[in-house]
């Protein structure tokens, strides 16, 4: 008898089958809260990260970078709400000659600060009382003065490798200003009237070093992009079959609300000329990362400025490039570690992909129904999947783990995007361009925001691009039955839609 | 877990999964590795899944008796094959055999002939 401990040793097993059959909450949302010590940093927790040949009118010579932070943020959240943290080092990182290193790094500092140094007073029974409150009046696009706390960030552009590079200030294309505003969250109708013209003002030309071009960067809350429903997915007991299996339609891909589409997200997004972040090939590849400093000490007379000192060299903490690979394929002993690895190491982890858990764990719950993983190990086609690209599409010549974009493929516009991306130009393994529904400018050439990566990873996962041999279940329409495309964002820069208002409507 | 469980609670007397394996080895199917799943997923007791070299799915599930294997093939059938294409449901006393070819060519069909063949006689 092939026993289930040849797939799963026993804590794996009770990490995933537990979350599978009880319905896990969260736990499968692309990388958001994924591994165990990124929980307790929620505002260095990247969760999804998006990189595409832009689709906006008139920018098809652009790409566009999307690094979300700071996980299942609700929108009523105050009175501090969801500030990024100003003792982190965010990243975005360019590989554009297929090592599997950063060639281009985006670093991003923040900054919080109180209203005219010590926030708002107001004089109460003749003493001077500071405000508790993140605003205290309206806030429009162009007056910001009732505005308690700020955010303001620089951007700096690292040539090399991350840490010793040669670095360079990102500046306003416009004013020549290294400091960026972050606008403040969606507190609600009432302090913020109109917030995607405020959010708008915030979306900044910026010149990038070494490139002829200008870009455009946006950093601030969003609505949360990302669709998914783990619970319905996998209880057996409450969910019909149809909700994982009945995918080959569209109307069985929305069966299921998303449990975190009244979310919001923070994210930092980069508009870039490709002619200035490609190197020889093509192909360039991407991904994000937060680091924070080696020491914190608590400050036992905690102030507003100084709640900690921290100190000591930038250690990595949170590293997203592929979705849902620290979430459901990396197992829990590596989870941290996979969080402070760099994509050039990933060797590593290697038998995680070639020898996945979660194609077992599909047939556990399905197989009596006749659903079967694949037994083709190792699984090849994984690695090409999420670690080396597609021969002849995006692969670089690396293996590691990371998103890598065919920059010479044209983008897809708004309304014509397929969810299933380049999933389908895929037949039994074969590239196969005029298969219905083949879109090559999407997953896994790059991600869009309407990608529907849990459908196709999970296909992936079972075998769609194996023989029927291989995966008796590869042509299954698996799904988590929950919708998402690209009609759920916007068709320009940031793409990703006005955050959910705190109160009002 | 609820796979310990089911095996800890697996039904005696009827037709043994195992039983099923073995007999459709001897009609000549190369029958890979096996593995327990979760029976629930159609009311059964028992069961296991396993595939041939050429791609055939197997599914063999031990009910209570012989009516709880036919509401078992009943839902089955309601459930899941408007989702799963290609499948062939049997029941032989309280035990039922659910064979599934992704991409039905000549060589699964005569597999799964064979396979019926098999099961039927036990």
């Amino acid at each position: 008898m092939r026993s289930l401990h040849r797939y799963l040793t026993a804590p794996a097993m009770a990490l995933l089958v537990f979350p599978l059959v009880t319905g896990g909450g969260s736990a499968f949302a692309s990388s958001h809260r994924e591994a165990p010590f990124i929980t307790e940093m929620p505002k260095v927790d990247g969760t999804d990260f998006y990189f595409f040949r832009s689709y906006e009118t008139g920018k098809s010579d652009m790409v566009t970078l999307i690094a979300n932070y700071l996980p299942l943020q609700d929108p009523y959240g105050g009175p501090n709400y969801f500030t990024l943290d100003p003792e982190a080092l965010y990243e975005i990182h360019i590989d554009n000659n297929g090592d599997g290193k950063e060639d281009l790094t985006f670093q991003f500092k923040f900054k919080t600060s109180l209203a005219g140094g010590n926030g708002v007073t107001l004089s109460i029974g003749g003493k001077t009382v500071a405000v508790p409150l993140f605003n205290v009046g309206p806030v429009s696009a162009t007056d910001t003065s009732n505005l308690n706390v700020t955010e303001s960030y620089t951007v700096k552009l690292v040539s090399g490798a991350r840490r010793s590079g040669q670095s360079a200030d990102v500046t306003n294309a416009t004013t020549g200003a290294t400091v960026f505003e972050k606008p403040a969250d969606n507190i609600g109708t009432k302090s913020f009237p109109d917030y995607a013209s405020y959010a708008a003002a915030h979306v900044f030309p910026i010149t990038i070093p070494g490139c002829a071009t200008p870009g455009r960067m946006f950093v601030g809350q969003r609505k949360e992009s990302f669709a998914v429903n783990l619970g319905t997915i996998f209880d057996l007991i409450d969910a019909p079959a149809a909700v994982v299996v009945g995918g080959n339609t569209a109307e069985g891909r929305a069966l299921a609300p998303s449990t975190i589409a009244d979310k919001n997200i923070t994210s930092l997004e980069l508009e870039l000329p490709i002619a200035c972040i490609k190197g020889t090939s093509d192909v360039v590849a991407g991904w994000t990362t937060a680091s924070l400093h080696q020491a914190r000490v608590l400050n036992p007379r905690a102030t507003f400025k100084l709640p900690a000192l921290e100190a000591g060299a930038w250690t990595q903490v949170s590293r997203l490039g592929m979705p849902l690979v620290n979430e459901v394929v990396i197992g829990l002993p590596d989870k941290d570690r996979f969080n402070a690895s760099e994509p050039k190491d990933d060797a590593q982890f290697a038998d995680y992909v070639t020898n996945p858990t979660l194609p077992a764990l599909i047939e556990v719950l399905f197989g009596a129904a006749g659903v079967t993983a694949p037994t083709k190990f190792p699984r090849t086609d994984l690695v090409a999947a999420f670690l080396t690209g597609v021969t002849g599409v995006n692969a670089n010549g690396s293996t590691a783990e990371m998103v890598r974009l065919n920059t010479a493929l044209p983008p897809t516009t708004k309304g014509m995007q397929s969810p299933l991306g380049a999933a389908l130009c895929f037949v039994n393994g074969v590239l196969t361009l005029s298969n219905p529904g083949c879109d090559p400018a999407g997953f896994p050439n790059g991600r869009r925001p309407g990608d529907d990566v849990v459908d196709i990873e999970l296909r992936v996962a079972m075998g769609y691009l194996l023989s029927a041999t291989d995966a008796p279940s590869g042509q299954l329409g698996f799904t988590d039955a929950v919708l998402q495309d690209d009609s759920q964002f916007d068709a320009a820069f940031p793409y990703l839609l006005t955050p959910l208002p705190g109160a009002g409507t | 877990m609820r796979l310990a469980r089911e095996a800890a609670e697996r039904p005696s007397g009827g037709l043994r999964a195992e039983t099923v394996l073995t007999a459709l080895g001897q009609a000549g199917l190369a029958v890979g590795s096996q593995i327990q799943v979760l029976a629930h997923t159609i009311g059964a007791r028992y069961c296991v899944s396993s595939a041939t070299a050429s791609g055939l799915a197997l599914a063999v599930c031990e009910f209570s008796d012989e009516a709880g294997a036919e509401h078992g093939l009943a839902y089955s059938h309601r459930v899941f094959d408007r989702l799963i294409p290609g499948r062939t449901l049997l029941r032989n006393r309280s035990t039922v055999m659910t064979l599934t070819a992704g991409e039905p060519n000549a060589a699964l069909l005569s597999e799964a002939r064979r396979a019926v063949s098999a099961f039927v006689a036990l």
